[in-house]
């Protein structure tokens, strides 16, 4: 690296698991008393991944980070940063316990709740602690076991969300390199945390005497202003990620976004200018796996080949909180990794 | 106001594009005539752009047909 410039952080593995049991929509829309196709018409979602009782989400996130681990040859890693908001339990951090089981007890470890935009913070953060140069490493996971939180009965909630986890690995890399953030944007709006919340169980409601139970410990989604924020929101960020980078939003090879629901990605691109095609889409056969889609969605756009290395990458996200993220990278060629 | 409500049919054609012209201000979104919540929410996003305003939370999500898109754009005027 040359004097005077900072360091970078460039992604060099990566890996991502599904839990092992599929859940098509004929199993939810019988439970839900729908036709077939209102699920797949609404959110373009055909089937989604559910955890079994021992797929925590440690246990995914350990699997998606030693695949990443595997992918890269195994280096050392100074920390461990863990988006998630349903770690395994509301105390401790489920980042230590991960970090231990693969192999990396002492590490710096800790989670970090951004919801859905989860993993383009957790990128943003990790990266920057890198660029310090305190740290020359890290294992940056998105993990997630939504489908414990899910009202079964609940039709905006019930069919929308999946299980798992994705990760990959970070290094120091030169300014400029292949594979490093080339620019970020986060942000949030606590005036909209009841558009998405799970309120049971936290200081708010225990401080307040209000029992545990299971209507309160379910995910509430206000679909309708769930669809207009994260379309506004994602739009505004990648328009200004898009201008930092100085790209135009027809430079975009790849717009890969939180993987929330097909038509919600669909109206992003297009406010956002980036051709529909170029949209990276799994949403269709994980469903949104909150900090877990977008390197799920990665994994699964490598499988097919779709990237080459010199590709521009539009990444943005939005979530509970709320939060949106948006990022910029030029993707570098990644060694081959597991297919999920 | 009926050349408002034409205005408003257009849009709501605009983003359902398969729903049959004719249907009532009172017909509901959801029980009559189909139309799914989130495009109940590209319906009013076509409305915020056409007619330069934006629709409080509320009303997004309390929306239940054209009329009460309607009451919304005249309470403006």
């Amino acid at each position: 690296m040359s004097a005077g410039q900072a360091a970078t952080a460039v992604i060099a593995g990566i890996g991502a698991c599904l839990p092992e049991r599929l859940v098509k929509n004929e199993e939810v829309s019988a439970r839900l008393g729908l036709s077939d196709d209102w699920i797949r018409d609404r959110t373009g979602i055909e089937q989604r991944y559910v955890s079994a009782p021992h797929e925590a989400t440690s246990d995914l996130a350990v699997d998606a980070g030693r695949r990443a681990l595997d992918s890269c040859g195994n280096p050392d890693v100074d920390f461990v940063l863990l988006a998630t908001c349903t770690p395994d339990s509301l105390f401790p951090a489920t980042a230590p316990s991960v970090a231990a089981r693969l192999g990396l007890k002492g590490v710096p470890a800790f989670d970090m709740n951004a919801a859905c935009s989860g993993f383009i913070y957790a990128l943003t953060i990790a990266s920057s602690m890198i660029a310090t140069g305190a740290f020359r490493s890290a294992l940056v996971i998105g993990a997630e076991v939504v489908t414990p939180l899910l009202d079964q009965f609940d039709q905006v909630t019930s069919p929308v969300f999946g299980d798992g986890a994705g990760a990959v690995v970070l290094r120091r890399g030169e300014p400029g390199e292949p594979g490093s953030l080339l620019e970020q944007v986060m942000g949030s709006d606590g005036d909209l945390l009841d558009i998405l919340v799970t309120p049971g169980g936290g200081s708010r409601m225990r401080v307040a005497g209000v029992p545990l139970d299971p209507d309160t410990a379910y995910l509430k989604m206000q679909g309708r202003l769930v669809y207009k924020y994260a379309v506004k929101h994602m739009a505004a960020a990648s328009e200004e990620v898009l201008a930092r980078t100085g790209w135009r939003p027809e430079d975009v090879d790849h717009l890969v976004a939180h993987q929330a629901n097909r038509r919600i990605l669909t109206a992003t691109a297009s406010a956002i200018g980036v051709p529909a095609e170029r949209a990276v889409v799994n949403v269709e056969r994980v469903a949104n796996t909150s900090a877990a889609s977008i390197p799920l969605a990665l994994v699964d756009a490598m499988g097919q080949d779709r990237f080459k290395p010199g590709d521009r990458i539009l990444f943005c996200a939005f979530g509970g909180g709320v939060t949106w993220a948006a990022a910029t990278l030029v993707w570098p060629g990644l060694p081959a990794t597991a297919p999920l | 106001m009926e050349a408002v409500l034409d205005r408003v049919n257009a849009l709501v054609l605009k983003a359902v594009p398969e729903l049959e012209p004719g249907f009532a201000a009172a017909d509901s979104f959801a029980d009559v005539l189909g139309v799914d919540s989130l495009s109940v929410v590209e319906i009013m996003t076509n409305v915020e752009k056409e007619f330069g305003f934006d629709f409080e939370d509320a009303e997004i999500a309390h929306v239940q047909n054209v009329q009460d898109i309607l009451d919304a754009i005249l309470s403006r005027q």
